[in-house]
């Protein structure tokens, strides 16, 4: 399939629902509630969300490996969800997927299940060949054509389920948790790899899963699942930066490492106390982050600054800051501050105030 | 022992040899294709055909429950029809190959039954028809384990074919119970038992190894 031009959607998903039926209750739960979702042709969008929200489902919509109850798929201009069987599978050759436990054959060579999608989309035995060497080469497994799955590392193994993707030209790649069973290196190496395919191959790529870590490496949009339904969507640096939903926060306080010790969480106080000082959650994305700012802004304010948690990681080649910051100082200085940080470009959100013995015990 | 003893026994034992051949053979034709039949059809499998999946099952199930002895003289009428006689190495044959069918094809259906979900999933993904996904997926990675039931169903009819030998049915088990046992010779009995141990073991290892060799699934040997 040809790449389509970037922007124009890859994926339409139109009201899709889906619930399963429960074994012995007769209740059925909604595991994808009315999603509506356009990706564009291109881009690296992330779907991530509590387990159980209906990612995995969601993604298996999008090839018809799940059937929706209602709602339609289309894949550019084609409707997935009104084919007959033989065009379906037509079809499916242009959407590439991995998986998180690989799903190679054990009894294949590592050439063999790259053919394996060639063999299976009719390719004449000839061209097989070539095409193979060339994605063990794009995937730098060329020297292990020849070893069984169960001779190769994780990672390789989840290399050549990317090759096998790859192999009939999709436009579009799915992943499901495809960088789960990795360590952080090897899910480095992994995730590096699908940025070079989607950037050289203009390959739209939906992946799902429930590291942010794995979100702000590659993505360039995260779509938020809850219980069935997309809670938040938007480009990955408002989402980091300005989380409007709970559930996105939690997640995002787990990457970002911007997390109150819990010993300190326990004593935080509502109303400002008198001599005591005040905790602020302080996220700041790219200029904005790449600035002394924090520091800065107390200190023309004379107000002692405290870091308590958190770091600046880099988030689409911008870097991205989030810290918990406890700040000392008279009421006016403190709300001072947080002004001259707002207004260059930081988001702030105040946790709370402690009193003045606190921080001798902390 | 003497020549002519010794030609009674390797006689005994192609006969044997040829039961079990013949019989393994044909039902392997008839119960890999019905494994495959109820490992596909079931509720939720690939080609869901639920009534006639369970019909089926209890078929073979049935036919799995009924004590050899009982099958061998319950299909006389069939038996003769085949083969024109009820008894010799021939009329011994239909039985086996009967008593084998539902065997094998619980073998198969448990083997290609323990391929991962995720691998038809990723063929499925790929764009397979159900014929693919049988031929290039379910089949080669189920072979090991179809092997190795097949091995067990070989063993088993070396003993199933020692028994219709009690019932003239020719091979090692008839030569154990004329020669050995009502002529009273214990020799030729020890040499018939002998003769069936190693046979069992030439099988057992023979199909492992073979089994082996096709399992790629952990690279420890
Ligand atoms: N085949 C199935 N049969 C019954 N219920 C299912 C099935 N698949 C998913 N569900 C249910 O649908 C809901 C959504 O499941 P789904 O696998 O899409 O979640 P998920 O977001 O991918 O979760 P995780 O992060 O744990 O993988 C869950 O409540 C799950 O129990
Ligand atoms: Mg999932």
């Amino acid at each position: 399939m040809e790449a389509q031009s970037r922007g124009a959607p890859a994926i339409r998903l139109d009201q899709i629902r889906k619930s399963y039926a429960a074994k012995g209750k007769g209740v059925a739960v909604p595991a994808l509630d009315g999603i509506d979702l356009t990706v564009a042709a291109g881009s690296v969008t992330a779907i991530v969300g509590p387990s159980g929200a209906g990612k995995s489902s969601l993604l298996r919509c999008v090839n018809l490996l799940e059937r929706p109850d209602s709602g339609r798929v289309h894949l550019g201009d084609l409707e997935l969800t009104g084919l007959a069987p033989p065009a379906l599978r037509q079809a499916r050759r242009s959407i590439g997927m991995i998986f998180q436990h690989f799903n190679l054959l054990a009894n294949r060579t590592v050439a063999g299940n790259v053919a394996l999608a060639l063999e299976l989309a009719g390719w004449e035995t000839a061209r097989i060949g070539p095409r193979v060497a060339e994605l063990l080469d794009l995937v730098g497994l060329a020297d292990k054509a020849d070893r069984y799955p169960s001779q190769l590392s994780g990672g390789q193994k989840q290399r050549v389920g990317i090759a096998r993707a790859l192999a009939p030209n999709p436009g579009v790649l799915l992943c499901d948790e495809a960088t789960s069973a990795l360590d952080p290196e090897t899910t480095r190496q992994i995730l590096e790899l699908l940025a070079r395919i989607n950037r050289d191959l203009g390959l739209t790529v939906l992946l799902v899963t429930h590291e942010m870590a794995v979100v702000r490496q590659v993505a360039d949009r995260v779509v938020v699942l809850e219980s069935g339904r997309i809670i938040e969507d938007g480009p990955v640096e408002q989402v980091f930066a300005r989380p409007q939903q709970p559930t996105t926060r939690t997640f995002l306080v787990d990457e970002t490492g911007a997390v109150l010790p819990a010993e300190m969480a326990a004593r935080l106080v509502s109303a400002p106390v008198p001599g005591g000082s005040t905790i602020v959650r302080f996220t700041a994305a790219g200029p904005a982050a790449a600035q002394p700012l924090l520091g800065r802004a107390a200190a023309q304010a004379g107000v002692d600054a405290m870091l308590l948690a958190g770091r600046v990681q880099p988030l689409r080649d911008q870097p991205f800051a989030a810290f918990v910051v406890e700040l000392t100082g008279s009421a006016a200085a403190v709300d001072h501050a947080l002004a001259a940080m707002t207004a260059a470009g930081a988001q702030i959100e105040v946790l709370g105030h402690v009193a003045p013995a606190l921080r001798a015990a902390v | 022992m003497s020549p002519q003893l010794f030609a009674l026994l390797s006689d005994a034992t192609l006969q044997t040899l040829l039961m079990v051949g013949v019989a393994g053979g044909l039902a392997s034709l008839a119960g890999i294709p019905l494994g495959l039949f109820l490992a596909l059809t079931g509720p939720g499998d690939l080609l869901p055909r639920p009534m006639l999946q369970r019909s089926v099952g209890l078929v073979v199930n049935a036919a799995r429950s009924t004590p050899f002895i009982i099958l061998v003289v319950a299909i006389v009428p069939l038996t003769r029809a085949i083969t024109g006689t009820s008894i010799g190495t021939a009329a011994a044959t239909v039985p086996l190959t009967l008593a084998a069918v539902p065997f094998i094809a619980r073998v198969v259906e448990a083997a290609v039954r323990e391929v991962d979900r995720g691998l038809v999933e990723a063929a499925q993904a790929m764009g397979a028809s159900p014929g693919q996904i049988v031929a290039k997926v379910l089949l080669p990675e189920a072979r090991a384990g179809i092997l190795r039931g097949l091995t067990l169903a070989a063993v088993s009819l070396v003993g199933y074919s020692a028994m219709v030998g009690a019932v003239g049915g020719g091979g090692l088990g008839d030569l154990g119970i004329r020669y050995g046992y009502q002529r009273f010779m214990p020799e030729m009995m020890l040499a018939v038992v002998l003769i069936l141990v190693v046979l069992v073991q030439l099988l057992q290892s023979g199909g492992e190894a073979l089994a082996r060799h096709l399992d790629k699934r952990t690279p420890i040997r």
